[in-house]
């Protein structure tokens, strides 16, 4: 998908009347703010376990709203398809096995051709994390502004890692495990 | 609940050539306004004042959170936000719970309750919107403390309640600490419910 066009604001001297062609790119600033891109995905699927030698990124399989098409169902991240400062957040809700193991989350960014930072290391951001309860388990929120501004192609997946062997994601009645982003400015 | 003010989400217009319409300027100019003044999109803070609310182990205890800081959209209802304009909402909210040398099991929950005219839930429904929780601070100086937030799960409507609920175990012995103002690991600020519209939809 292309993306949302970002709008131009017409500059319309004083003196000068304004023509219908500026008048209707304000009309598009306000139709792109009011419709801009927003997507929330989550996982309706749960049992996804959690490694405690590798960082894990947790599988996405639903979408609730999706206004730029930012999330493909199969892929487990969401790609940008408008360039823009985003918000990012995002919720994990593990099962209770073994009482006192520890997570730890964050969200990443993989940068695609468009970027500047193309063929750097992913960015991480948004760190979180709590402790596990035998019975209950734990749930883990985080989020804020992507800290780097974002080109389409840029790919943003939520990673999480475990003390120990980690118990499995649930799905259960809770707010299942997903992210969301919202697009903040240009 | 306060006046249902609703607020209108407004229509870009569309200008021709040569467009002398009065009606197509004060569309945009509603525009703008919506997207730019807080007093006009639904945005509202609202918060507990007041005694201390304790938690009974293993029950959800809803809090009242009573207290206004601001309130475009009307959609206070005493205990928490009754949705006044439809749309996709974001929601955050803290609290801190009073600590306990008691290892404790301590969840705090921002849910919807779905009214009559939310074609996605049977009326009455409960959802989850977003949940933090795990084992609590076991200290006797300091709280456990919570801040997250979440978008609703559907595109909310008319008559759509907002709650925060917190939850504990068998185990626990906690409360909602007010604001008292005198520590800052313990009691330093109330519970506190804040959303706003982010885009239309259905």
């Amino acid at each position: 998908m292309s993306g949302l066009t970002l709008p131009t604001i017409p500059v319309i001297p004083a003196g000068t009347i304004a023509t219908a062609a500026q008048m209707n790119q304000l009309s598009a600033a306000c139709t792109f703010l009011l419709g801009k891109p927003i997507s929330s995905a989550f996982d309706n699927t749960g049992g996804q376990s959690i490694s405690n030698t590798t960082s894990t990124i947790l599988q996405l399989s639903g979408s609730r709203v999706d206004t730029d098409g930012m999330f493909s169902s199969g892929n487990n991240f969401f790609t940008v398809n408008t360039m823009g400062w985003y918000r990012y957040r995002y919720q994990i809700n593990v099962g209770g096995t073994t009482s006192g193991t520890c997570y730890v989350s964050w969200g990443a960014v993989g940068f695609g051709s468009n970027s500047p930072y193309f063929g750097t290391s992913s960015m991480q951001f948004a760190q979180s994390g709590a402790q596990q309860d035998g019975i209950f388990g734990c749930n883990i929120t985080g989020g804020g502004l992507v800290p780097v501004l974002l080109y389409p192609g840029d790919e943003v997946f939520l990673r999480c890692k475990a003390s120990a062997t980690g118990a499995a994601l649930v799905t259960s009645s809770l707010p299942p495990t997903g992210a969301m982003m919202e697009w903040v400015s240009a | 609940m306060g006046e249902c003010l609703m607020a209108t989400i407004p229509t870009p217009p569309t200008f021709a050539s040569n467009d002398s319409s009065m009606d197509n300027l004060i569309a945009l100019a509603n525009c703008v306004t919506f997207l730019s003044d807080c007093g006009t999109r639904p945005e509202f803070h609202l918060y507990h004042k007041g005694s201390t609310v304790s938690l009974t182990s293993l029950t959800d205890k809803t809090l009242t959170l009573g207290s206004v800081a601001f309130d475009s959209d009307g959609v206070s209802d005493g205990t928490g936000a009754t949705i006044v304009t439809q749309g996709w909402y974001d929601f955050t909210c803290c609290a801190s719970f009073t600590p306990s040398t008691t290892s404790a099991v301590l969840q705090l929950r921002i849910e919807m309750i779905s009214g009559a005219s939310n074609p996605h839930f049977t009326s009455g429904t409960t959802v989850f919107i977003a949940t933090s929780g795990g084992d609590a601070v076991d200290l006797a100086t300091a709280d456990t403390a919570y801040s997250f937030g979440g978008l609703s799960p559907t595109c909310l409507y008319p008559g759509d309640k907002i709650r925060l609920d917190a939850w504990m175990d068998s185990s626990g012995s906690f409360s909602v600490n007010d604001n008292v103002n005198t520590s800052f690991m313990v009691g330093r600020y109330p519970p506190t419910l804040t959303g706003y519209f982010v885009c239309p939809g259905t």
